[in-house]
């Protein structure tokens, strides 16, 4: 909707499509980077054709901070920006509102991308009394020229520059929209806001029609091609990638994921950030479009929400949190000793730089160095399990063939190229999908197609947030032998990984909802039970696929020298086992608790069967109540109808185990472990031992 | 019969035997992995550098909780020439002799790894820093009360004062001694910790 009636006047041969009259200035301040500004005002006309946001241009190397910021939170716009702007309409209006300036940003763009510098400046005279810079091709700031002090020199590294009055300065500029290789204003704060005028324009724009805008336009001068060195000049993309982290990361009001993303307040936390970085940096948008990180609803950050993604930072953040606090923990996984000098310097206070490190205890000065140490040896492990790992591979190369074919047919062109370009906007742009059926239907495509491809390949289990959480417990597991036997976490990793792959290779559907083990311990009918002995269960599965000989012997060559080998070796089984017989233990427990609560409903027992269950179930309850009230000692009483649902489950139970035994596909017995095997420990006696 | 004392690292709690007995905690601040060196890696000359100056930093926490002494007095002068008493009067704050950890920059990289190979082997020598003993409670159990008193840094416990101290748990070994028979021999246990005690001179046990 560009404004027609600066553009009736257009002459062609002019070099810039739009002028704004206003305030010019510097920001300057012990040395800084000079950044110019231009305080105008906007009609809401003009703001809805020339302010745009920063998701609307292409950057090559956009870094994750600038990905996080760019995000718009749409529920925010609608729920709280849009209804203020709303306010006491229709009554008489007596309330006041007001938006601060938005901040926009000159940026030069080609193609839809922007580019690295402005065209080169020069001092140009605009007509006479009137002089001014210009940045060829794409900008021009001029006012009338002044000898009086209060004048402001508009480049004061070129001689001779004249001073203008900065009171009365134009801002020129050529648009992108009419000429590609122009600039475009792209709001680096009060993007929310923008957005939130943009849509009532949308709906009615004779209710905002009186509104003038208040707008700062900022351009780093010196940011420009006729530079003398442009490798060693901050480009342009730089100096507003600065700016508008900086101007956004003071963002109070977020949920979801970015509480995670804008905490650096423990190792999990700077974990979750530090990966989405990384993934963007190794596997580009596309790949960081499998993973979740802009869910702002409290519970569905923790979730795999949607039908393409294979995984959330909520998942990994409570992954990390639930499984690797732990002090030894922190200290191997991040390789800290005594000795490093980083944390701990020689002769440093013990104010600023804690004497010992937490998960969620680190000084300011010491918390650039816990994030390298994520960075170099926590992350690297996450990529691989959640790009190169065998399922999650496989869940990638789904997703990339789809994104591929979308993106083929978005350069067709016609109606389906459009569509399709819709999509891949919404998906790695994470622009809101128009509300047009034709892209809601490309979009269900495109999920339909990931969704089938990936049950194909028998890697449903992978979406559950429990399964995933289990993966980490039963990492755990592994690190925890790796310290028992001096082994460094990266060998700890390769050897769970090398099982985990292992499985997805070889023994895929021994997660499988129908296998009767599953059943009760983690999936009911074919839903997942949502608690957390699934992630035990889950977890356990894992772990008992160490009784296969041969992926057991595999790690344990991977993980230790010749002399603790066999040790080790045997750790593992003995881990195996012990997980075997905590799911089947598990399996019993929840079989006769559901079967006690269900059992009148279960139409594969006949019905003579039901009717005695329940009659000996009104008689053991009878019983109890006798206890209860003291008539009875409980050791006089029969628990008949415990015993009948003993020797139901009994039935069950040894189904479930042969079923188990044949996935495992091992010869031996699989001893079954009661709850209180698992070694909790005691918390013991409070203090004050001595 | 049990004819030696058994001996636990943090990592082997679960093992822990689950019954009365003595027990000591030993310092050995000498765990290659503790020091950032693996098994079975080759290890890099940062990785050597930093695994000496770790060490040297256990080391020296060990002997400032060694010199925490002092001597506080007073002296009388009397002069028979003087009718006025004269009293000095003042606390002398303790050294522990010796600072070995300065000697290590002197050793090569491969005579520190002999070196850490040997004091593996020979850290059951170590003197304990704290002996005790359980009755009512199991051994284990009572490892976790300090592990968590440790963790809480709990004044007026093992665990506090080890916490305050700097040393850090994963530099302990537990060693303990299970009783093998019934409960009831509770004075044979507590005649053991008092000799115990008595013998080691453990210096973060409160006597």
């Amino acid at each position: 909707m560009p404004d027609q009636s600066l553009l009736e006047d257009l002459d062609d041969d002019r070099e810039f499509n739009v002028e704004f009259v206003g305030n010019f200035g510097r920001f300057v301040s012990f040395g800084s980077y000079p950044v110019d500004y231009f305080l105008t005002s906007l009609s809401m006309k003009q703001a809805y054709s020339y302010l745009h946001f920063a998701r609307d241009i292409q950057m090559e190397d956009i870094n994750f901070d600038l990905l996080m910021q760019r995000d718009i939170d749409e529920a925010r716009v609608e729920n709280e920006i849009m209804p203020y702007l709303k306010q006491d309409s229709g009554a008489t209006s007596t309330r006041p509102l007001f938006f601060p300036p938005l901040l926009a940003a000159v940026v030069p763009v080609e193609g839809g991308r922007i580019n690295s510098l402005y065209g080169s400046k020069s001092i140009q005279e605009v007509k006479p009394g009137f002089s001014g810079v210009s940045w060829e091709k794409h900008f021009q700031v001029y006012g009338k020229v002044t000898d009086k002090s209060d004048g402001l020199n508009l480049a004061p590294e070129i001689p001779g520059a004249p001073k203008i009055k900065a009171k009365q300065a134009v801002l020129a500029l050529r648009t992108a929209d009419v000429n590609d290789g122009g600039v475009m204003l792209v709001v680096i704060d009060g993007q929310h806001r923008l957005r939130a005028l943009k849509r009532l324009m949308d709906e009615n724009s004779q209710n905002i029609k009186d509104l003038i805008l208040p707008v700062c336009i900022m351009y780093p001068p010196n940011s420009h091609s006729g530079v003398q060195d442009p490798d060693t000049t901050p480009s342009i993309p730089r100096v507003f990638r600065n700016l508008f982290v900086d101007v956004n990361s003071t963002m109070k009001e977020v949920g979801g994921h970015f509480n995670i993303l804008l905490s650096d307040k423990n190792v999990g936390d700077i974990a979750c950030r530090v990966f989405c970085d990384e993934v963007l940096k190794s596997y580009g948008k596309e790949g960081l479009a499998l993973i979740e990180w802009n869910t702002r609803g409290k519970k569905d950050a923790y979730n795999v929400t949607k039908k393409y993604t294979s995984s959330s930072i909520g998942i990994l953040k409570r992954g990390l949190e639930d499984n690797f606090k732990k002090d030894s923990y922190v200290y191997r996984l991040l390789k800290i000793t005594a000795g490093s000098q980083d944390l701990f310097p020689e002769g440093a206070d013990d104010d600023e730089y804690y004497p010992k490190i937490k998960w969620d205890k680190f000084s300011y000065a010491q918390s650039n160095s816990v994030k390298k140490r994520v960075n170099d040896h926590l992350v690297p492990f996450l990529l691989r399990l959640y790009f190169e790992s065998v399922p999650f591979e496989k869940m990638k190369k789904v997703f990339l063939d789809e994104i591929k074919a979308l993106k083929n047919q978005s350069q067709k062109g016609g109606h389906e190229g459009l569509n399709a370009q819709a999509v891949l906007s919404t998906i790695l742009e994470y622009k809101p999908l128009e509300n047009k059926a034709a892209f809601k239907s490309r979009m269900l495509d495109f999920e339909d197609a990931v969704e089938e491809r990936r049950s194909e390949l028998g890697l449903d289990v992978l979406r559950y947030a429990l399964f995933q959480r289990a993966v980490f417990q039963a990492l755990e597991k592994f690190i925890e032998l790796g310290i028992s036997f001096s082994v460094s976490p990266e060998k700890s990793f390769e050897g769970f990984l090398t099982l985990f792959d292992w499985i997805f290779e070889n023994n895929a559907s021994v997660f499988n909802f129908d296998q009767p083990y599953m059943q009760y311990t983690a999936f009911l009918q074919r839903s997942i039970r949502t608690r957390e002995d699934t992630k035990r269960s889950f977890s356990d599965v894992i772990l008992a696929n160490l009784l296969r000989e041969e992926v057991r012997g595999e790690i344990s060559q991977l993980m230790c020298p010749d002399s603790t080998r066999l040790e080790l070796d045997s750790s593992l089984r003995d881990e195996g086992f012990r997980a075997a017989g905590d799911l089947l233990g598990r399996y019993r427990e929840e079989r006769k608790s559901l079967f006690k609560k269900n059992f009148d409903m279960d139409y594969s027992l006949e019905k003579n069967e039901r009717e005695n269950l329940k009659l000996l179930e009104m008689e053991q309850k009878a019983a109890e109540r006798q206890v209860k009230d003291g008539k009875k000692e409980e050791h006089t009483i029969e628990k008949k109808f415990d015993q009948k649902v003993s020797e139901y489950v009994e039935e069950y139970y040894v189904e479930a185990k042969v079923a188990f035994r044949k996935s495992l596909n091992i010869d031996g017995d699989l001893l079954e472990q009661d709850d209180e095997t698992n070694d909790d420990l005691d918390d013991g006696a409070e203090g004050g031992e001595d | 019969m049990i004819e030696s004392a058994m001996s636990f690292r943090p990592e082997d709690q679960l093992r822990i035997p689950t019954r009365a007995g003595v027990y000591a905690f030993c310092f050995n601040p000498f765990r290659k992995s503790n020091l950032g060196l693996f098994e079975g890696e080759v290890h890099a000359d940062a990785e050597i550098v930093e695994a000496k100056l770790g060490l040297k930093r256990k080391l020296q926490k060990f002997e400032t909780l060694k010199s925490k002494f002092s001597l506080t007095g007073r002296l009388d002068f009397s002069n028979p020439y003087d009718r006025l008493q004269h009293t000095f009067q003042g606390t002398l704050i303790g050294k522990a002799v010796g600072a070995p950890s300065v000697d290590l920059a002197m050793l090569s990289n491969e005579e520190f790894l002999l070196y850490l190979e040997l004091a593996a082997v020979a850290s059951p020598l170590s003197q304990p820093i704290y002996c005790g003993m359980t009755v009512e409670q199991d051994l284990r159990a009572r490892y976790t009360q300090h592990l968590k008193n440790y963790e809480l840094a709990r004044q007026r416990t093992f665990g506090g004062r080890l916490a305050e101290s700097g040393i850090a748990w994963p530099d302990l070994t537990f060693v303990c001694s299970p009783a093998t028979f019934s409960s009831n021999s509770e004075a044979s246990i507590k005649m053991l910790e008092r000799h115990m005690m008595f013998l080691f001179n453990p210096i973060m046990s409160v006597r």
